[in-house]
């Protein structure tokens, strides 16, 4: 059941960028990605770009998903020129403030047992007085939190939402005893204690470890692991370097699965880095001499 | 084609199939557009999905075997044509391996030749050939020059009315393509060299070797 990963891309005219990540469910199969990919763009133009200052532009947007035959498939959309957040609200101008402050958007499942956060730059710098968040003292305070509850409905009700942890396949237990491999990689002995095994031998995947000898192992961390047959053992991609086994330690080998937005709970003033601008940098420079 | 933040490098597999080989895939910016909507390109950039750690028939390496190098000074050289796809119905499925087509054959600097014929003539001149050139399918003619011990590639357009024409000079001692640099006034911006060089253009028809009558450094 493949998830369909979409991002939607900003960029501000001082030199950031940033984007934006949501994902949906791609059902039993994707046929084409075309129509998730669409269906972003129109929202990010209709519910997002409102939420932007003047000086902030939306410039496009990105889907991909995991096919069956075991490659990643993409298509984009850029927008030439990008578009650009509203220039006034009431007669005011609404400019962007900081270019890494963000709105922390939380949002939760249905059963409230998974929450994902979203983080909204690029908004009216109106939206901050005194260092918090003000959505009651002004018209432009007010009038953006309604475009972003109305966002954020528009991702509920259609269907967006994150890869998280599926309790259904994700399997934990214990760390029975590891052995250094002639090839200098490690092999742990796993030992289930929620009842669900490891995948299928061959598998990658990255399961996190700890509490192994007295948490001073160089191995309690989140490692990648090719699941060996029998599944009861597993074997890190990378090399390390270990000690002697000691004492018994925990793992758990996290699978995700696609969680649907049900609800936003709260926003709070937070921070997000923005990067480098997408779409200005140089294309092509002049030749020049390398020695 | 795909978005990027900072050019980078990673190991990926662009073939599918048993025993398909490693490449190394650099990522860097282009002026060029996206592919149409709808192509399904399975050559992404594979920071912006969520799963890092699975295997991939086609696409890039997991995360911590790719060998992620990051740099954001890489740019595309200017003399790389934009747009070429050898076979785009390969874009979404990955070449097939094994397969019968002749090796790919890559510049110094890991670009295929047929993304770049200008610099195909540095570089076969490396190996001593100086030989009549047939123009290629961009229509783009090439000669050698050689003067008072200094040897030149000029590169000049198949068309007499573009006025691209790009003027490279051997530095001496240095074997390899970098060792060719490109004269500040004559960087191929649409400025003529201030010389004259060529006979009448002959698009389709082998060129002979053309030399530099004069030069002004």
């Amino acid at each position: 059941m493949p998830t369909v990963r979409l991002t939607g891309f900003f960029k501000d005219d001082d030199g950031h960028g940033w984007s934006e990540t949501h994902d949906k469910d791609g059902g039993a199969a994707v046929t084409s990605l075309t129509t998730y990919l669409t269906a972003f763009h129109s929202l990010m133009q209709t519910f997002r770009r409102p939420m932007l200052g003047g000086d902030a532009f939306y410039i496009g947007c990105r889907a991909s998903y995991r096919t069956a035959d075991g490659t990643i498939a993409g298509d984009n959309i850029e927008l030439d020129p990008p578009l650009r957040g509203p220039q006034t609200m009431g007669g005011v101008e609404v400019n962007m403030g900081a270019p890494n402050s963000a709105v922390k958007m939380r949002f939760r499942n249905d059963a409230s047992t998974a929450r994902s956060d979203v983080y909204i730059r690029g908004m009216w710098r109106q939206v901050v007085v005194a260092g918090v968040l003000d959505f009651l003292t002004s018209a432009q305070g007010v009038e953006w939190k309604a475009r972003a509850e109305q966002y954020a409905a528009a991702l509920v009700q259609n269907g967006y939402g994150w890869v998280g942890t599926n309790p259904a396949t994700t399997s934990r237990g214990n760390v029975t005893t590891y052995t250094q491999t002639a090839q200098g990689t490690v092999t742990l002995t796993l030992a289930v204690t929620n009842g669900i095994a490891m995948p299928a031998a061959g598998t990658k995947l990255a399961i996190k470890f700890a509490r192994i000898n007295d948490s001073k192992s160089i191995l309690n961390r989140t490692l990648v692991c090719r699941v060996n047959d029998p599944v009861t053992t597993v074997t890190t991609v990378e090399q390390i370097a270990v000690s002697d086994f000691e004492t018994t330690g925990t793992y758990v080998a996290t699978r995700t699965g696609h969680i649907p937005y049900a609800a936003l709970s709260y926003y709070r003033l937070s921070g997000r880095k923005t990067g480098r601008p997408f779409g200005v940098a140089p294309g092509r420079l002049r030749a020049q001499t390398l020695h | 084609m795909d978005w990027i933040q900072f050019p980078f490098e990673v190991d990926a597999k662009v073939h599918r199939g048993e025993g398909a080989p490693t490449v190394r895939l650099r990522w860097m910016y282009t002026d060029l557009p996206f592919l149409p909507v709808g192509t399904g390109c399975v050559i992404n950039n594979r920071v912006w999905n969520d799963d890092q750690d699975s295997d991939l028939e086609v696409g890039q390496l997991p995360r911590v075997e790719c060998d992620f190098v990051q740099d954001a000074r890489w740019v595309l050289p200017f003399w790389v044509q934009g747009g070429h796809i050898c076979r785009p119905d390969w874009l979404v499925t990955g070449e097939p391996w094994p397969n019968a087509l002749p090796p790919t054959n890559y510049t110094p600097t890991g670009i295929p030749f047929c993304c770049c014929v200008d610099q195909y003539t540095v570089h076969s001149d490396e190996v001593a050939v100086v030989a009549p050139v047939t123009p290629s399918e961009c229509e783009r003619w090439i000669g050698l020059g050689d003067v008072t011990g200094k040897q030149w590639v000029v590169i000049a357009p198949g068309s007499p009315a573009l006025p691209l024409w790009r003027v490279w000079r051997r530095k001496n001692g240095l074997p390899t393509f970098y060792t060719w640099e490109c004269p500040d006034a004559w960087d191929g911006r649409g400025r003529s060299p201030p010389f004259v060089l060529a006979p009448p253009l002959q698009p389709g028809a082998p060129v002979a070797p053309v030399y530099v009558e004069e030069v002004i450094e």
